[in-house]
């Protein structure tokens, strides 16, 4: 009886920890979906109130006065962009770093020390090397240039590349080589042999690649502040917006904050479910 | 159910009340004279959808794990 006691006791701690830290992450969106909702007189009381009269006018507020919209659709095309030329040039690299060992180890250390420094040490030779292309025919032409999506698209593939590299080069490694071997010896091209043995068996970690990256693209501040002035805004800056020199529009802040959330919410949890496999693919080895 | 199924389906659950919240405020709050009586509906819409949703997952991850429990006891029985 005493020892059923002391490991329920254990549990109820367990699990009370895991409330408290799950409480701590889930608070804050909790509290700016609340914040969202509030009529400005409600917002920056204290203490804070719970029970208002909820309205829309944060969002008529963010999306019709300062159509917010506009930058949804920024941070959804150089996300995307970006998301789908990370985990091809991504899964091509790890494919060759796992099966072939380019560079005995060193070129994917070297890949991943591009990691180790701050974005913000890097973001000045990027803004004029940027504004340079901007201002050629090529540069033009491409939309790679001061406030142009290519200039981010190719900012954030270069940012997120070591860290799919680095992930993809686990999953690969988890595949056995007969599998391959056979493939071949069946008479399939090397490249056949990706494209319908390697990359069908390893989707589950190439999925969670890609939503990991799509969600750095998303949420990405800094490179799009500077890189960017009204065009190409994505949504962080598009938030950072309601940052007036009058004051904080703390209202309408929630209310973008909210709606930049939801559209990745919605997708993360659509893709749970394979980002679990994905996280758990080859965690047992045979 | 297990405690992260719980927390899945009682997160999903909270959407579930902000989306109904949305859907209320954009589409239905007009027809109400007395915005406290819509606020008061809303909020009973909303709990009435979210609590619905997680009794029929409540209900689905019961079920689950029954058929999985009894799936192990057929193959234990196979064994023996």
């Amino acid at each position: 009886m005493l020892q059923r006691d002391s490991s329920f006791a254990k549990e109820a701690l367990r699990y009370g920890l895991i409330v408290i830290v799950l409480g701590f992450i889930v608070f804050p969106i909790l509290w700016m979906v609340l914040t969202s909702f509030k009529p400005p007189q409600d917002v920056m009381v204290s203490p804070p109130r719970f029970l208002f009269t909820p309205t829309l006018d944060n969002y008529y507020h963010a999306i019709v006065d300062k159509n917010f919209l506009f930058y949804i659709k920024n941070t959804l095309v150089i996300s995307v962009t970006s998301t789908v030329l990370v985990v091809i040039i991504g899964a091509l690299a790890a494919y060759s770093f796992a099966r072939y060992n380019v560079g005995d180890g060193h070129i994917l250390f070297f890949i991943l020390s591009t990691k180790m420094f701050p974005a913000i040490a890097v973001i000045l030779p990027y803004f004029l090397i940027f504004r340079n292309i901007g201002k050629t025919d090529v540069g033009r032409f491409l939309g790679i240039g001061l406030d142009q999506p290519g200039a981010l698209i190719i900012s954030y593939t270069m940012f997120n590349l070591p860290f799919a590299i680095w992930l993809l080069v686990s999953f690969f490694q988890d595949i056995p080589r007969e599998l391959e071997h056979s493939a071949r010896l069946d008479g399939l091209s090397r490249l056949k042999v990706l494209r319908k043995v390697v990359f069908p068996l390893a989707a589950p970690g190439i999925a969670v690649t890609g939503v990991f990256t799509l969600i750095f693209c998303w949420n990405e501040f800094l490179f799009a502040y500077i890189l960017t002035r009204q065009k190409a805004s994505t949504v962080t800056v598009g938030v950072e917006s309601f940052f007036t020199l009058q004051g904080i529009l703390w209202g309408p802040v929630a209310a973008a904050a909210t709606i930049s959330v939801l559209p990745m919410m919605i997708f993360v949890l659509a893709m749970q479910r394979y980002m679990v496999r994905g996280l758990t693919f080859g965690a047992v080895r045979g | 159910m297990s405690f992260s199924q719980a927390w899945d389906a009682g997160f999903r659950a909270l959407l579930i009340y902000v989306g109904v919240v949305f859907v209320w405020l954009g589409l239905v709050e007009q027809r109400f004279d007395d915005p406290e009586t819509s606020v008061a509906a809303m909020n009973a819409a909303a709990a009435l959808a979210a609590i619905a949703f997680f009794i029929r997952a409540f209900l689905r991850a019961r079920a689950e794990r029954a058929k999985a429990e009894a799936e192990v006891r057929a193959l234990m029985e196979g064994e023996i």
